[in-house]
């Protein structure tokens, strides 16, 4: 069965916020909004040797071990440098450490290949749609003024939809594999569609401040 | 009863594991930022002590060099060749100049102690001791142990023990309504201890609205920003113990 088009559409939207912190001209990116296209950039590279890898009939969930973690800690360190709070921007900071030495535990007590996608992986977006949901709501409500044209704004919602997916479609599609498999395509397409989204909401947040009058406040 | 679907068990780990790691990552950041706000204010406190003590030593040294200078001026022209009535008649204003200089003194030696410095630190609270015995009525003794009196910590320790006797003896004239009181001198190898005692009506510790309370808070500042401790003993009735211990090297 050949795989639906939307599937690649959600591989190739990831490519879309470098290609539009390339369209700023010369005018900088704000610090955080760099992890955010760093993260970009890995799941890029690792969708592209993943591909690579499967061509060539290998086993790819390996790297998922190294890039999960790494991404996580791009995402958290980007979604640090916008808290208001210092305590908030050490724990995300935190956060990180905390995170990495649970999934080198995890992956040491739980068998990694069926568990890492239905217990890591989750576990690591759910970690971070709340830290995300909750960079999104603590400058919200902070902000005086419109937060449209706010980069944060769009690129941490854009972030917390796709975590939101992985949190929710990935387990559930695992937990359907084995009896449903049209279900489990249907879910796989929702999250495709779900990551396409998220990543033209991040691809605003990257241009957003192209067309504000003037550029202020903290980033 | 219906088995529960293995999916729900993986649910409930991957929520477990999620809710544990923002729980350690926030407890981490709470501790660490607690402390490096106490680090923060205790930097502060220092500073602050240590701008205060400057201001203060220049302060007594303008009275010192300018007012004290400019009565002692005062004082030799009245003692000029004038003959023996104007002299008589200007009695009272020389006796009330001679008194001026000894408040101006006696102001910028509290300001700033330098026979703290000058003299060593057990003859500086001798001499304290006896000053407010008599100006308050409170009889205060001073014991040392024996080579106490040959107690030599650094200016700055010595200053600091200075500066908490000085206050918890205010304190203790002001606030413990007691008729005696005692100060202690001991050290040994490493530390040196500064006691103030009495048998007054004290207080409950815990109780911020005391009178001297922020007094008692400058005095512990000062301990600490000089690497010391102070401990602060009393209950209602029961009398007041300020016990102050210091290395015997203190800040710079």
């Amino acid at each position: 069965m050949p795989f639906p088009a939307v599937l690649y559409a959600a591989a190739l939207s990831q490519t879309l916020p470098p290609i539009a912190a390339l369209t700023r001209w010369g005018r900088p990116v704000p610090v955080p909004a760099r992890w955010v296209l760093a993260w970009c950039g890995l799941l890029v590279v690792t969708d592209a040797i993943s591909l690579a890898v499967n061509v060539a009939h290998r086993q790819n969930l390996w790297l998922q071990y190294g890039a999960v973690p790494l991404g996580s800690a791009l995402v958290l360190w980007a979604l640090s440098q916008w808290q208001l709070n210092e305590v908030l921007r050490l724990a995300y900071r935190l956060a990180i450490v905390v995170l990495v030495v649970a999934t080198i535990a995890a992956l040491l007590v739980l068998r990694p290949e069926p568990m890492f996608e239905q217990v890591v992986e989750p576990f690591h977006a759910l970690v971070l749609l709340a830290a995300s949901l909750n960079t999104l709501l603590h400058r919200a409500v902070r902000t005086t003024g419109s937060i449209a044209g706010e980069h944060w704004f769009w690129i941490a919602l854009g972030l917390s939809l796709y975590f939101a997916a992985s949190v929710s479609i990935g387990p559930f599609a695992v937990a359907l594999l084995a009896s449903n498999v049209d279900w489990v395509r249907q879910a796989y397409i929702a999250r495709a569609w779900t990551g396409v989204l998220a990543f033209v909401l991040i691809t605003t947040g990257i241009v957003c401040p192209l067309f504000r009058r003037e550029s202020g406040g903290r980033s | 009863m219906s088995a529960v679907p293995p999916g729900v068990w993986w649910a409930f780990l991957t929520a477990g594991l999620a809710l544990a790691v923002i729980l350690l990552a926030l407890g981490a950041a709470l501790v660490i930022y607690q402390r490096r706000f106490v680090a923060l204010h205790r930097r502060h406190a220092a500073g602050l002590l240590k701008a205060q003590e400057e201001e203060r030593a220049w302060v007594a040294r303008e009275l010192h060099d300018d007012v004290l200078q400019r009565i002692a001026m005062a004082l030799h022209e009245l003692d000029g060749d004038a003959p023996e009535a104007e002299r008589t008649r200007v009695a009272p204003v020389r006796a009330e100049l001679e008194d001026l200089a000894l408040v101006v003194r006696r102001v910028a030696s509290r300001l700033h102690p330098a026979f703290v410095e000058r003299e060593g630190l057990v003859p500086a609270l001798r001499r304290l001791t006896a000053e407010l015995a008599e100006a308050s009525g409170v009889a205060l003794t001073l014991t040392e142990e024996p080579g106490a009196g040959t107690l030599t910590p650094a200016p700055g320790a010595a200053l600091v023990a200075y500066r908490v006797a000085q206050e918890a003896l205010a304190n203790l004239v002001r606030h413990s309504g007691a008729a005696r009181g005692a100060v202690q001198v001991r050290g040994n190898g490493d530390a040196f201890e500064v006691v103030v005692a009495d048998r007054g009506r004290g207080f409950a510790p815990a109780d911020g609205g005391t009178p001297g309370h922020l007094g008692l808070i400058s005095m512990a500042e000062r301990a600490r920003a000089a690497g010391g401790r102070l401990t602060v003993t009393s209950q209602p009735d029961q009398g007041t113990t300020v016990r102050l211990r210091l290395p015997y090297r203190g800040p710079a």
